[in-house]
């Protein structure tokens, strides 16, 4: 089952300022892959890097050296004019503050990469049931985001992003702005997701956070520092609260600048 | 110290809202200066000397109080949307630790700061473009004179007092607000959602019912006179029906449109109907203001731009020859024989003879008011004020020799005979029967029976009202008319009217034209005082009257420049208006978009399809006001052309043409204006 997906190769992004005085390089050398049905969890201090990283894998930014590629397609071959529909077909995302559209019902949230795609209504219907009923908003989908709790709010996102079936769910923060039960749900859901029902196969997340609590629940966790990957820990037949215990000690030694050799 | 601070904390304040603040000022300058330059020129020397001027200044003050309520009606406007936004700051300040009565302070000196801006810039172009205004009225008016280059301080004084109180009660309303606000649930206003529009059905029904009701009324009105009451209700209701529909319908529109299942969930109508919604429940009313004060322009120019170009048909239509002298007796209030008539009418033609032997065109009619009975013409009160009033009628006597004049024909009648001429599409004709009889007069017989309009193409528009007209064409008018009179006074009712007019052309200069109407003028009154002699009961019941075209047309023409003048004028005030409300419009709408396209970027639209979207709303919103004004303005273009035919004006192409072209023009401003804007927009949407 170890398909890879997505590969990561000597990436770097090097911000300069409008009168090109400044060079801030944001990611320097990057590389890591991702296999089909993985949960990788990215984790690292505010201006390592992980935003940054996130937006290239969105296509939302471009790299100014190394490349990605997802299943077999190099990002940097998509032109500008398909990268919309890239992202709607390839990518889900979910974001720390939900960013659902104040003026659409839930319904209307969860369809709207779907219709930018020209799917018929039927067919939106015949997606939106079974994964409504999954994440249990099937009762709020008429209503409006301002009707509905921030854990409800972020469980339309997760449905928004999984509705277009696509290769990798890229998370940013998705518990950020969730109270600690509604993270445990999200948490919950995620797991959830990932392992797949026995009919399809688990789905493939890439999780940004902060949170030890976030990431204790993935199958791996990247640690940026600096605009480069400076750790990997793999879960292998950890539990959550083992796991929890292993990153909490490698950031510990990520802030007092120790040097970790990769563990396998 | 502290009130350096608020000064500069106010003046950085203006500065940073800058987008906000300066269209602001600049509709406040705009319509300070016009209110400066309709009260200059309502005072400028020159008036009096005018021919026709004195009716300069009541236009004028008309103009003044419709723009001192409709900038009133603006300010407020701007007003409060720019308070509602800048209160969210005062909120930030708020919590920063500054109190309600700092605050009030920091609102005091930037209204103090607008409304010298306005001020002072009003005041400066008022001064400034007052000369220009005045030099255009004088070249509409076809006159000139010198005038000075000096600011008129009275008016000055008048401008910053009227507006010094509008800007003073605004600054109430402000502080109000202020201290009713609670400026930490302002700061947050931002992020709490909003409940989506229901929109409300029965408004929108009512809206469509109002709309077609005032439609009816205007097309149906028959008589503009009666009628004005009429249309000002139908206005009043289309008003009402476009703000319903506006604020209402479109919601409700939307929704429909949202049911369609298949219509909604299609890439291109999907985020324009559900944000439209929002759209048209914030900027609804906007978008009906800016349609009524469309229709509003459009009605204005073309109408006063067509009076004024049109000025030398309807003064032909008044006044079909150069000069007309009127012999008037009117027998209800003073005892008078016939013996007047024998002396004072022929007067008339004498005095013609005497001072301008070479005339042409000679028209003679003898006029009369009478009622119908049974085929025979009562001229009599008694008679009249029994009949129905539909059985009243004008009734003309033309000499033989006029009809021949007027037709170039060469129509010959036996004394006993005569012609009838009647009103086309009233149907007299069938009335009238083989002869024609008078109460008092013998009957004549009629030898032809055609429509009036074969004296002149142009007749039915001056004859045109609510009285039918029936003219009888006869050999000596006089010999018929004078047995008849004093049969009437036989019967002792001696009510009756007559109307004796002779109208002539001369070549000549205008100058020459009026010397030779003045002395025939003078001649007449002479004459008058003369056959009158010592009655001391004289009471206006018999006198001439002279009417010259050339005096007509100049204040005619003074007259209908100054609409004019006034039109183009008022436009530009309502222009302005529908501007300051297009540009905030925009501008709110930029600010609430921006965050909702960043989220539909993210989630996979295009570039491409954010600007369709953003096209398709923006092209909706800029069409909708426009082509209802264009629909409200067919509808009440019926009734523009009756009001016109009212002032004489009877040519509908011209009409047509300048609202066409109106509409034209308008569409192509409020085109360039809503691309200016729009850029406004795109610029808040991309940042």
């Amino acid at each position: 089952m170890n398909h890879l997906l997505l590969s990561v190769t000597n990436l770097g992004k090097t911000y300069t300022t409008h009168l090109g005085l400044n060079k801030v390089e944001a990611l320097k050398n990057v590389t890591f892959s991702v296999d089909e049905g993985e949960y990788v969890a990215i984790m690292g201090e505010s201006g390592s890097g992980k935003t940054t990283l996130l937006n290239i894998l969105a296509t939302l930014d471009t790299p100014t050296s190394g490349k990605v590629v997802l299943r077999g397609q190099d990002l940097s071959d998509i032109p500008e004019s398909g990268r919309a529909a890239f992202r709607r077909e390839s990518l889900g995302f979910v974001f720390q503050d939900f960013n659902l559209l104040d003026t659409f019902s839930i319904r209307d949230n969860i369809c709207l990469p779907l219709v930018f795609s020209g799917v018929p209504y039927r067919e939106m219907e015949t997606r939106l049931i079974p994964l409504s009923k999954t994440l249990g908003i099937d009762t709020l989908l008429e209503k409006y985001p301002y009707e509905v709790s921030g854990g409800q709010k972020q469980r339309a996102a997760v449905a928004r992003a999984l509705i277009t079936n696509p290769d990798v769910i890229l998370a940013d923060e998705p518990t950020g702005a969730l109270d600690s039960r509604a993270s445990d749900e999200l948490l919950g859901l995620f797991a959830k997701i990932n392992a797949g029902d026995g009919v399809k196969p688990g789905q493939t997340i890439l999780m940004v956070t902060h949170s030890v609590q976030a990431a204790s629940r993935a199958g791996r966790v990247l640690f940026i520092r600096d605009g480069e990957v400076f750790h990997q820990l793999y879960r292998g037949d950890m539990t959550d609260a083992q796991m929890f215990t292993k990153i909490s000690d490698t950031l510990t030694i990520l802030a007092t600048g120790g040097h970790t050799k990769e563990e396998v | 110290m502290k009130f350096f601070l608020f000064t500069h904390l106010a003046a950085d304040g203006i500065r940073r809202n800058g987008a906000l603040y300066l269209p602001y000022c600049l509709m406040s300058s705009v319509m300070i200066m016009m209110f400066y330059i309709l009260n200059y020129l309502q005072n400028a020397p020159w008036l009096d000397s005018v021919r026709g001027g004195n009716t300069i200044a009541p236009f004028l003050g008309f103009g003044v109080i419709v723009i001192v309520i409709f900038s009133v009606v603006l300010l407020f406007y701007a007003n409060t949307f720019i308070t509602r936004r800048r209160l969210r700051e005062m909120g930030l300040y708020h919590v920063l630790g500054m109190g309600k009565a700092d605050l009030i302070q920091l609102m005091l000196w930037e209204n103090v700061f607008t409304t010298v801006a306005s001020l002072a810039g009003g005041l400066l172009l008022g001064v400034v473009l007052s000369k220009a205004a005045e030099v255009f009225l004088q070249r509409l008016v076809k006159v000139s004179f010198d005038f000075s280059l000096m600011a008129d301080h009275k008016v000055i004084l008048q401008t910053l007092l009227v507006y010094v109180i509008v800007f003073i009660v605004l600054m109430g309303i402000n502080f109000i607000r202020l201290a009713k606000s609670n400026p930490m649930e302002l700061l947050k206003a931002d992020k709490t959602g909003d409940k989506p529009p229901r929109g409300n059905a029965l408004f929108a029904l009512l809206g469509i019912l109002i709309l077609a009701g005032a439609y009816a009324i205007a097309i149906s009105l028959k008589n503009p006179v009666d009628a004005a009451l009429w249309f000002f209700v139908a206005v009043i209701m289309v008003i009402i029906a476009t703000y319903l529909l506006f604020v209402s319908g479109s919601v409700v529109l939307c929704r429909i449109l949202k049911k369609n299942k298949k219509y909604y969930y299609h890439p291109k109508h999907f985020v324009a109907v559900s944000q439209m919604v929002y759209r048209m429940k914030r900027n609804g009313a906007g978008l009906a203001s800016i349609c009524i004060l469309a229709t509003m322009v459009l009605v204005t120019t073309a109408s006063t731009c067509s009076l004024y170009i049109g000025e030398e048909d309807c003064v032909r239509v008044q006044y079909p020859q150069e000069i007309k002298i009127t012999a008037r007796y009117n027998y209800s209030d003073y005892n008078i024989d016939t013996e007047l008539l024998h002396t004072s009418l022929p007067k008339v033609r004498e005095a013609a003879d005497t001072y301008c032997p070479e005339r042409t065109n000679g028209f003679e009619q003898f006029q009369t008011y009478s009622c119908i009975t049974d085929g025979v013409f009562y001229i009599d009160s008694t008679h009249i004020e029994q009949a129905p009033k539909e059985d009243d009628r004008y009734l003309y006597f033309i000499p033989t020799e006029t009809y021949n004049q007027m037709t170039e024909e060469n129509r010959v009648l036996a004394d006993d005979e005569c012609m009838v001429l009647y009103q086309p599409n009233t149907g007299e004709e069938r009335r009238i029967g083989t002869a024609f009889t008078i109460s008092g007069g013998k009957p004549m017989q009629i030898k032809d029976t055609l429509p009036y309009t074969v004296i002149d193409k142009n007749i039915k528009n001056q004859y045109d009202g609510f009285i039918t007209v029936i003219m009888v064409v006869m050999n000596d008018v006089m010999d018929y008319l004078i047995p008849v009179y004093e049969a009437n006074m036989q019967n002792g009712d001696n009510s009756s009217v007559l109307l004796y007019s002779y109208a002539f052309d001369m070549e000549g200069t205008d100058d020459e034209k009026l010397a030779v109407n003045n002395r025939i003028a003078q001649a007449l009154y002479e004459k008058q005082e003369m056959l009158l002699g010592q009655d001391t009961d004289y009471d206006g019941s018999f006198y001439y009257t002279t009417r010259c075209r050339a005096e007509a047309a100049s204040s005619f023409y003074t007259d209908y420049a100054i609409l004019f003048f006034l039109g183009i004028l008022l436009s530009i005030v309502f222009l302005v208006g529908a501007v300051l409300i297009i540009y905030y419009k925009q501008y709110s709408e930029g600010l609430e978009d921006r965050a909702r396209f960043t989220i539909m970027q993210k989630v996979g639209m295009t570039d491409k399809e954010i600007r369709s979207t953003v096209n398709t709303q923006v092209f909706i919103v800029f069409l909708s006001p426009l082509l209802l004004a264009g629909v409200h303005l067919t509808f009440a273009f019926p009734f523009i052309w009756k009001i016109l035919q009212v002032f004489n004006f009877f040519n509908l192409p011209l009409i047509i043409g300048t609202t066409v072209i109106s509409f034209a023009v308008y569409g192509v401003f409020y085109g360039i204006v809503y691309n200016m804007t729009a850029k406004v927009y795109y610029h808040l949407i991309r940042r």
